[in-house]
């Protein structure tokens, strides 16, 4: 992994309030009512793609924010590179579509400080539905737009509507999906929903699709130097999805929330689980009374390791055998990338953007 | 107020569940053991006294037979029917009633004239929960809502995929599905404010405020169904806990608003083991606050279902900082409230100002004051 030369990412970051004034040699720190180490956390994949420039999300969205934009706009700018990579195919453009081969993308943002959020689901033919959900924000009193009318408010917006976000690796991957699952196609529903996450399981066995990227997304989140925090989270949902399935990214309190007071919280994987536990807000109440976050996000994983009663969706050990991640920093700065299983997250503070190990409830696979 | 069903026909049917006897005071019943004629009764290991609790047009809305929704709920789960399915049957006499304009196929549509609607349900003790969102064409969405729960791997469908799951599901899709009496408040409405379509959205979102706010005030639509939705949840003699959430949603929404309705956690959270709670009202005070979620993870922590519900006002009225959304006296200018049971059977209809709800025992069907956060009116 490369990371950005550490002298030139301490010069990007100077203009930031918290860090040591031994670091800079540029005069007094600005001095606020509320001082934290700005922070940006994110799944793993916020510290992977670059779009073809030179900075990734975390990276990006540090920068800006540290260079004095607003903690949101400056996530946002951080996410669009991810949902515009067409490299990334678990987020925007190029993400892989649902079950008609249709691109259809959520997302969700809030504004800790300033207690707006806003959300789309399931909006066709846009690269950044982050943006789209940011101006859900702005410009309505509503959180959540869906289906078509996001689509028209995008339009309205002046977004750019495209009739296809397929790329040729996305449209090649559905393909193949299709000509394994066609013959199911008259199963009973119940079947068929059985089947097509065998199909997926199999795609992932041989390789053809990314494990991280059949339920991948993107979540990040921020903390600058007068404690403002925001969070944002962005995907283009299950691989093949029924058409109009909307996963937890849109949702407020399931894959992400933020408490301008208390500290962020967002999620990737299984969707549903977030959907029925309402994890980031979970964990984002655990905070407010007093949980570091990583305590925090294992309560909620416990949480859905306890919901979770249906066999199908338990492994040989009557564990999940699924994988869901979590993102989590606090209003003192302190924060846990947390998942199920082994995985990764990506964070970027002055010391440069990294990508570690989560902490993990469990050892081994989801599917052992 | 509506009419009640008879009490001793009431109590005859309810007690032929085998549930009666157990939980209530003996003297309602002249012969517990002989009135229902069915030998001893069923042992359960949990034994509650069965409950349902609903927003007040849960008692109010009929079907053919007279029977308002938390009386058709209570009868069908005390006569051994699932939970999910007495409470699903029950809210479609409101969604089915044609004089009801917040809920169902009559209700209000949105700013295309187009009735999309909104359903959310979750099962306690299965652990399981479905929804739909923006919905067209359908009638019962709540059945649509319970079947993405029993034949899906997902929680959520919106739009187009979820009347195409609808269709596939056998439900009768039907085009331009709207009732005459909202299509002439649409029409009114759209006659309003069609000056002011090219205004910049946030300024044509409160001019569309506005208007319906003042729609409201000249008795054109009834304010209760401006955010017109119901909320009906129910706990058996087992201890089996269900809810369910359907609406119309905002009056003249923008096309694809979805509110609180479909989302689990903001309006319906049911957790088996400790209880429901949902809400009608402003649905973004949900969306944002959660405040379902809020409501069962106090009463996890101990609370009463009346001063958990406190709890989840006070924090909507904590986050409800923009100036628009406040009265004169800097309380939320917007109504909530919110309809909840425990475990235990015990249940509270709590609102931001007073209102009523609906709840039904074995003292048959009423509509009750709720308990409210403060007194007066949103908009004073």
């Amino acid at each position: 992994m490369t990371r950005m030369n550490r002298r030139e990412f301490v010069q990007a970051t100077a203009a930031a309030a918290a860090v040591p004034t031994a670091l800079f040699g540029q005069g007094p720190t600005v001095v606020t009512p509320k001082s934290v180490r700005p922070l940006v956390i994110a799944s793993s994949n916020g510290h992977k793609f670059k779009n073809g420039g030179t900075q990734t999300c975390v990276e990006k969205a540090f920068s800006m924010m540290t260079g004095g934009a607003d903690v949101l706009d400056a996530l946002i700018a951080g996410v669009n590179i991810v949902e515009l990579d067409p490299l990334d195919d678990s987020v925007g453009y190029g993400g892989l579509p649902n079950a008609d081969g249709v691109v259809a993308l959520d997302s969700c943002c809030m504004h800790g400080s300033l207690k707006r959020a806003g959300g789309v689901a399931e909006i066709e033919g846009v690269r950044t539905p982050s943006k789209v959900a940011q101006s859900v924000m702005n410009e309505t009193d509503h959180h959540l737009l869906v289906g078509k009318g996001a689509q028209q408010f995008a339009r309205a917006m002046g977004f750019t509507i495209e009739d296809d976000l397929n790329t040729e690796n996305s449209r090649r991957k559905w393909l193949e999906w299709k000509r394994r699952t066609d013959p199911l196609h008259y199963l009973p529903s119940k079947e068929r929903s059985q089947a097509y996450h065998r199909v997926a399981m199999d795609m992932i066995a041989e390789g053809i699709v990314d494990r991280e990227h059949y339920y991948g997304t993107i979540n990040c989140d921020g903390i600058n130097a007068k404690g403002e925090i925001c969070g944002v989270t962005t995907t283009s949902g299950l691989a093949w999805k029924i058409p109009g399935r909307a996963g937890d990214s849109p949702i407020l309190g399931a894959g992400l929330y933020v408490d301008g007071d208390v500290g962020a919280a967002g999620s990737t994987g299984r969707g549903e689980a977030n959907l029925f536990n309402l994890c980031s807000f979970l964990i984002v109440e655990e905070m407010r009374r007093g949980a570091h976050p990583k305590d925090a996000a294992l309560m909620a994983l416990r949480r859905v390791a306890k919901n979770t009663i249906e066999k199908r969706l338990l492994n040989s050990n009557g564990r999940p055998n699924f994988g869901l991640n979590f993102y989590v920093l606090n209003a003192k700065g302190e924060y846990a990338g947390v998942s199920m299983y082994e995985s990764t997250y990506s964070v970027c503070t002055e010391d440069g953007a990294k990508t570690l190990p989560t902490e993990v409830l469990y050892d081994g696979k989801p599917t052992d | 107020m509506s009419r009640k069903l008879d009490r001793r026909e009431f109590v005859r049917r309810a007690t032929a569940a085998g549930v009666g006897a157990a939980a209530v005071p003996k003297t309602l019943f002249a012969h517990p053991s002989t009135s229902s004629g069915q030998g001893p009764v069923v042992i359960t290991p949990k034994r509650v006294r069965p409950c349902v609790v609903a927003s007040s047009n849960g008692n109010r809305s009929k079907d053919d037979q007279g029977v308002t929704c938390v009386a058709k709920a209570f009868k069908m789960m005390t006569d051994g029917a699932d939970v999910l399915d007495a409470l699903v049957a029950g809210v479609a006499i409101v969604e089915l009633d044609p004089t009801q304009t917040g809920v169902g196929w009559s209700g209000l549509p949105n700013a295309d004239g187009v009735v999309q609607l909104d359903a959310s349900c979750m099962h306690g003790p299965k652990k399981r929960a479905g929804a739909v969102a923006a919905i067209e064409g359908v009638r019962t969405p709540a059945r649509v809502a319970q079947l993405v729960a029993e034949e899906t791997d997902h929680h959520l469908l919106v739009g187009k995929g979820a009347q195409d799951f609808a269709r596939a599901m056998g439900f009768k899709i039907e085009e331009g599905l709207i009732n005459e009496t909202a299509r002439k408040a649409w029409l009114e409405w759209k006659r309003r404010i069609d000056p002011l379509h090219y205004l910049d959205p946030k300024k044509r979102a409160q001019a569309w405020y506005d208007a319906g706010i003042q729609m409201v005030r000249e008795g054109l639509i009834d304010g209760e169904h401006f955010w017109g939705t119901i909320n009906c949840d129910g706990i058996n003699a087992k201890g089996e806990i269900c809810g369910v959430t359907t609406t119309s949603g905002l009056a003249w929404k923008i096309p694809g608003r979805a509110g609180d309705s479909p989302i689990l956690g903001a309006g319906l959270y049911v957790d088996g083991e400790i209880g429901a709670a949902g809400s009608t009202g402003r649905g973004e005070a949900n969306l944002y606050n959660l405040s379902s979620f809020v409501i069962v993870e106090e009463m996890r922590r101990g609370a009463h279902p009346k001063d958990a519900a406190i709890t989840a006002l006070k924090r909507v009225v904590k986050s409800t900082i923009e100036k628009r959304l406040l009265n004169a006296k800097g309380q939320p200018n917007f109504g909530l409230n919110f309809y909840c049971l425990d475990a235990k059977g015990e249940y509270a209809g709590v609102s931001m100002y007073e209102g009523t709800y609906a709840v039904c025992t074995e003292n048959g069907p009423q509509t009750l004051n709720t308990d409210a956060l403060y007194e007066g009116r949103p908009t004073d």
